[in-house]
């Protein structure tokens, strides 16, 4: 059976800000992949760090509980061990509750794509914010660009747009591969 | 699961209902997960990732699932307590895994907490006539085989639709309704409303077995 392994997990916590609301915001990354599919040139497991969790303290841990789910039947396996759902969780908590420092490697940005029909897209026209058209394996997306000064914007929209996964918000950069 | 969005969910307690090894074809255990909510002053046994189409009986990995979709996300922003207090999603997982290994039989269900499993078959039974269960270890294989062992028990009404409920404490209706189901779902479209398949989780004795529901609240 195939399954997600997760290697590394990465937080970025921001301070309450009238563009953020009143609560701190948190961006969690995950260094993970597929335990069936490798690197055709080294062997090694693919992996790649991903934007994963993205919110307000419950925003990320109600992500991080749906995420849980798929640890009892084994389909998610972090530092490619079993786990249970409860101590998934609690390893997330500790990643946005404890008082360890932003990664001194890296960096997140927002990075918004979405289905052309999906809301956002509409309201992102309403706030005058630029758009652009993106076709990816057929189907049209719509790209959102904000300013250096607009990033903020990303945690409205995950507010805005529950369904939306924190993929399709934001990326991350140069944080240090297994 | 239906509820009253803006209102918390009050679980007070949780049976699981393990079925017998043969109810299906999967090698791990098979479970009806089954919460208690205080609603309007009353205690009401809700039946997990409950539907109309379909008989499902949950792996412990599958109760899990569900609940990671559903209740132990509501446990983080308390529309879900527990006995009227917040719970953590973390803490909530462990009380249904205890409740995974207390779980009992349905028989004992039913004796012990006046909690009843019924499984709930209807639809058309003219069209269901020259059904084949797709499985090898259904138990009587065709509809019409099956309806020779349980036609006593259908109750059939004037446009010629079958009803039929088996009580799952019965030994060997767990495992009937389950392929009985398979082929209704293989046979009718999800859509329909003419067709039904569900587990229908009851009080019985309410009064008698009050007692036996709050013995297992949360303190």
């Amino acid at each position: 059976m195939s399954y997600r392994i997760e290697y590394q997990w990465a937080c970025w916590r921001l301070a309450p800000t009238p563009g953020r609301g009143a609560v701190p915001r948190f961006v969690v990354a995950i260094e993970g992949g597929d335990n069936n599919l490798r690197d055709a040139v080294t062997g090694k497991r693919s992996r790649s760090w991903d934007v994963c969790m993205l919110g307000s303290a419950a925003h990320v841990l109600k992500t991080a509980v749906y995420f849980a789910g798929a640890c009892e039947g084994g389909s998610l396996k972090p530092g490619s061990r079993n786990c249970s759902p409860e101590a998934y969780i609690r390893r997330i908590r500790r990643l946005i509750e404890g008082d360890e420092a932003a990664p001194a490697q890296g960096h997140w940005y927002p990075r918004i794509r979405v289905p052309e029909s999906h809301p956002l897209a509409s309201y992102a026209q309403q706030l005058a914010l630029g758009t652009s058209r993106e076709q990816r394996y057929g189907d049209w997306f719509v790209r959102v660009e904000l300013e250096a000064a607009q990033r903020d914007l990303v945690f409205d929209f995950a507010d805005r747009f529950p369904d939306l996964q924190a993929w399709q918000l934001a990326e991350v950069g140069g944080l240090p591969r297994t | 699961m239906n509820h009253d969005i803006n209102r918390p969910i009050n679980e007070t307690g949780r049976i699981v209902i393990h079925l017998p090894d043969d109810a299906m074809f999967y090698r791990d255990r098979s479970y009806l997960p089954v919460a208690i909510d205080m609603a309007d002053g009353e205690q009401r046994p809700t039946l997990l990732r409950s539907g109309d189409h379909g008989i499902n009986y949950m792996a412990q990995y599958e109760i899990f699932s569900s609940l990671c979709s559903d209740r132990a996300q509501m446990a983080v922003d308390q529309r879900l307590l527990v006995a009227g207090m917040p719970v953590t999603p973390e803490r909530y997982l462990g009380m249904w895994r205890t409740a995974i290994a207390d779980s009992l039989t349905p028989a004992d269900a039913a004796r012990e907490h006046g909690i009843q499993a019924c499984a709930i078959l209807r639809a058309p039974l003219a069209e269901l006539a020259d059904s084949k269960s797709s499985w090898t270890s259904c138990p009587f294989g065709t509809f019409e085989r099956f309806q020779a062992k349980f036609g006593d028990l259908f109750e059939l009404d004037e446009h010629g639709t079958f009803s039929l409920e088996l009580d799952l404490a019965t030994p060997g209706h767990a495992r009937a309704a389950y392929y009985a189901a398979s082929m209704m779902c293989s046979k009718f479209d999800r859509s329909s409303i003419n067709w039904r398949a569900c587990i229908e989780i009851r009080q019985v004795g309410a009064q008698r077995h009050q007692s036996g529901l709050f013995e297992i609240a949360e303190a």
